[in-house]
């Protein structure tokens, strides 16, 4: 399975257009497809930090 | 074993003990590229059961059930109405990725309302207790989710009703757009979580805990008015699929009341009509009788004679007297009768007045009356009066139409139905109340964390976290988090959008085929579907659009889950049918089920059947018993494939022509 085409897409795009670390996006997209796969362990916190490292506020 | 699950077919299922005869189903897959099953079944004979039966096997909803009648209520449903059962089983056989077998075995206890899952994986024989499906699938196998995948026509309303928001609810679950929600959850907890370890505190540790136990305060209020917003707004999609169903049934009986006033003008117009021809046979029945020589040939063949002594007499205006004086000295009357005595004294004494002018011109009608009369046949008489009977019988049958007309007007259902709205509109308005207005309720800085309005709630959450952050000194992590669940939210809107624009351009490409003669295309489906140019739509329409809609959303999960549908055809004209039928062939790429009524089969699934190459399973299944004598005696003129006495009370048929002939022959592919 994975997550609709769509929702990476835009995913991809706000990012982009929010002048946010493209890396953001990468993290966010694994995450969902990770979330579609049922996996469960999902390293939340390794991902959180990751992201809170790169956003720019 | 992979968790990757990219596809579930149901292979078959069988019934024991439910209100369904014991029977198994098997649904073939021949080179696992069989994906349309269609089941014939007889009316009020189990096609709900199993629908529900089949939803049960994937969530178990009938837990969700709090109100001990309502659970009773599900569970009786499903029991044997004739002879109930302490205790029933149902199994389910799917395949998933085309490869590996699952069994779930559904066992219910009719004594106490309960039901036990049990789940074999793979192969194997051992059997482990509960609905223990892969993880992946878990996620996907939301309530929603099998809603709209186990359809019936219900969310066809549904779908319109701008108050239920139905449409963007089910994009968001086919599409996992709740995933984007889930994460934005992980950055509260991991906030929440941080703030517990944090060493920088502003404030004392205990105005941190009594912080924290307003908050904890006010999100348990929120979580108990969101859950019961919930209920409200699933209890109010019931009363308002209640209240359609009752609509629709005010609606048919309005309609048939109306042929019922065509009825009952057409009824009055013949008693008219046959009052009209009664009284032109009863003019023609007198006219026979108001003349003698009609009906009588002895009174014909006297007042002839009459006449004819009258001409030979001559009988001249001027010579009467003497014709008279000369009559009386006749041995005969003017009407051949001996003149004897009595007659002639008679003739001398009236003579006198019978000479005058008035006289002849009395007896001069009478001659010319009589010349005209011709001789009738009695079959003509005949004609005359047989046709007043008939007359007077169709005036007999006009009366009977039109008291049978006024007993079919059914006024009572009319209340009863109106009643019961009226029950249903009482028990929504609280509803209605609470979902407008109640949680909308602006906040105050009076309010409480007891108050059920979800906006002053979710004010009063953000003022006391902002409080938090600031004790914890996490107010940058706040704003970080914030700006993530920000993005989240906005691609979880875009994302709903651009879903919703694609899937309109998806069913508006169908439209001029599926709605070739009454072409309306979907202008949005933000919340319900509205149409081009047009405020309505007919119910036939609707389900069409409601088919285009979900075949265009269900080819976008990745998970190819059955889609499985109760009465595909019904409430659509025979022309759409066919075109549905079309669209389901040619655009579904997930397993079809659907079970299906005899009405429905013509121009649905010979289509079906032609535009799949016959690569389609046909299955007729019955129940056996002293009503159906008629069926098995059909089903046994086709034993190819036939399970006539495999099973105690019902038959399962696997065979193409029986499908066919079932209740009434199709013209169209057989073999």
């Amino acid at each position: 399975m994975s997550i609709d085409p769509k929702i990476i897409e835009i995913l991809k795009r706000k990012i982009l257009d929010e002048n946010q670390d493209m890396e953001i996006s990468q993290i966010l997209e694994n995450w969902l497809n990770e979330l579609d796969e049922g996996k469960k362990d999902l390293n939340q916190e390794d991902k959180i930090k990751a992201i809170l490292d790169k956003i720019n506020v | 074993m992979s968790e990757n699950i990219n596809s579930v077919k149901i292979t078959g299922w069988s019934y024991r003990g439910l209100n369904v005869p014991d029977y198994d189903i098997n649904l073939s897959d021949p080179d696992s590229k069989r994906n349309f099953s269609l089941i014939l079944q007889l009316s009020g004979q189990g096609k709900t059961t199993t629908l529900n039966l089949l939803r049960y096997s994937f969530y178990n909803f009938l837990d969700e059930i709090e109100n001990k009648q309502t659970r009773k209520e599900a569970f009786d449903a499903l029991n044997n109405k004739e002879n109930p059962n302490e205790k029933g089983e149902f199994k389910l056989f799917i395949k998933l990725n085309n490869e590996i077998n699952y069994t779930i075995n559904l066992k219910f206890d009719f004594k106490d309302y309960k039901i036990e899952y049990f789940t074999i994986a793979g192969d194997g024989v051992g059997s482990d207790p509960g609905l223990n499906l892969p993880e992946s699938l878990k996620d996907h196998i939301s309530a929603e989710f099998i809603k709209k995948s186990f359809f019936n026509l219900e969310l066809a309303d549904e779908l319109f009703d701008e108050q239920e928001k139905e449409t963007d609810k089910t994009i968001i679950n086919i599409c996992k757009l709740y995933f984007l929600e889930k994460i934005g959850n992980a950055f509260d907890l991991y906030k929440k979580d941080f703030e517990s370890k944090t060493g920088n505190l502003k404030v004392s540790n205990e105005e941190l805990i009594s912080f924290k136990h307003a908050r904890d305060k006010i999100e348990n209020q929120l979580n108990y008015v969101t859950k019961k917003e919930n209920d409200f707004l699933e209890k109010r999609k019931m009363l308002k699929n209640e209240l359609n169903s009752l609509n629709n049934e005010e609606k048919k009986i309005r309609q048939a009341n109306n042929q019922i006033n065509e009825k009952l003008t057409a009824a009055e117009e013949a008693i008219r009509d046959c009052e009209n021809d009664l009284s032109d046979s009863f003019n023609n029945c007198y006219n026979f009788l108001k003349n003698p020589m009609k009906f009588s040939n002895e009174y014909f063949s006297l007042l002839n004679n009459f006449e004819k002594n009258l001409t030979k007499m001559g009988i001249p205006k001027s010579v009467g007297e003497s014709f008279f004086s000369e009559l009386i000295e006749s041995e005969e009357c003017l009407c051949g009768n001996h003149m004897n005595e009595k007659m002639k004294e008679s003739i001398n004494q009236n003579k006198l007045k019978f000479l005058t002018d008035e006289t002849y011109n009395v007896l001069n009608p009478i001659k010319v009356k009589i010349t005209q009369t011709t001789s009738v046949e009695k079959s003509e008489f005949d004609i005359v009066f047989k046709e007043l009977t008939k007359k007077m019988g169709d005036l007999n049958k006009a009366k009977t139409k039109l008291s049978n007309v006024t007993k079919s007007f059914d006024q009572d259902r009319i209340v009863e139905i109106r009643d019961k709205k009226s029950e249903i509109n009482q028990k929504i308005e609280p509803i209605n109340e609470f979902i407008d207005n109640i949680i909308n309720q602006k906040w105050q800085d009076t309010d409480t964390p007891n108050t059920e309005s979800k906006k002053s709630l979710e004010k009063q959450l953000s003022n006391i976290t902002k409080q938090i952050e600031e004790a914890t000194d996490t107010v940058k992590l706040g704003k970080q988090i914030d700006l993530i669940k920000k993005y989240l939210s906005e691609i979880k809107k875009d994302s709903l959008d651009e879903i919703s624009n694609s899937i309109i351009e998806k069913i508006n490409i169908e439209v001029p085929r599926v709605l070739k003669y009454e072409p309306i295309f979907v202008k949005s489906i933000k919340n319900k579907i509205t149409f081009k140019d047009r405020t309505g739509a007919s119910q036939g329409q609707k389900v069409r659009i409601t088919y285009l809609f979900l075949i265009a959303l269900l080819n976008r999960s990745s998970l190819k889950f059955p889609f499985i549908v109760d009465s595909p055809a019904t409430a659509i004209d025979d022309l759409s049918k066919e075109e549905v039928a079309k669209s389901l062939a040619n655009y579904i790429d997930s397993q079809y089920i659907a079970f299906l009524l005899t009405p429905e089969r013509d121009d649905f699934a010979d289509v079906l059947d032609e535009e799949l190459k016959k690569n389609i399973n046909l299955i007729v299944a019955f129940p056996k018993n002293k009503y159906t004598e008629n069926l098995i005696a059909q089903a046994k003129e086709f034993p190819d494939n036939t399970e006539i006495e495999k099973f105690t009370n019902g038959i399962v048929s696997y065979n193409r022509d029986f499908f066919y002939s079932f209740r009434g022959r199709s013209n169209k592919i057989r073999d």
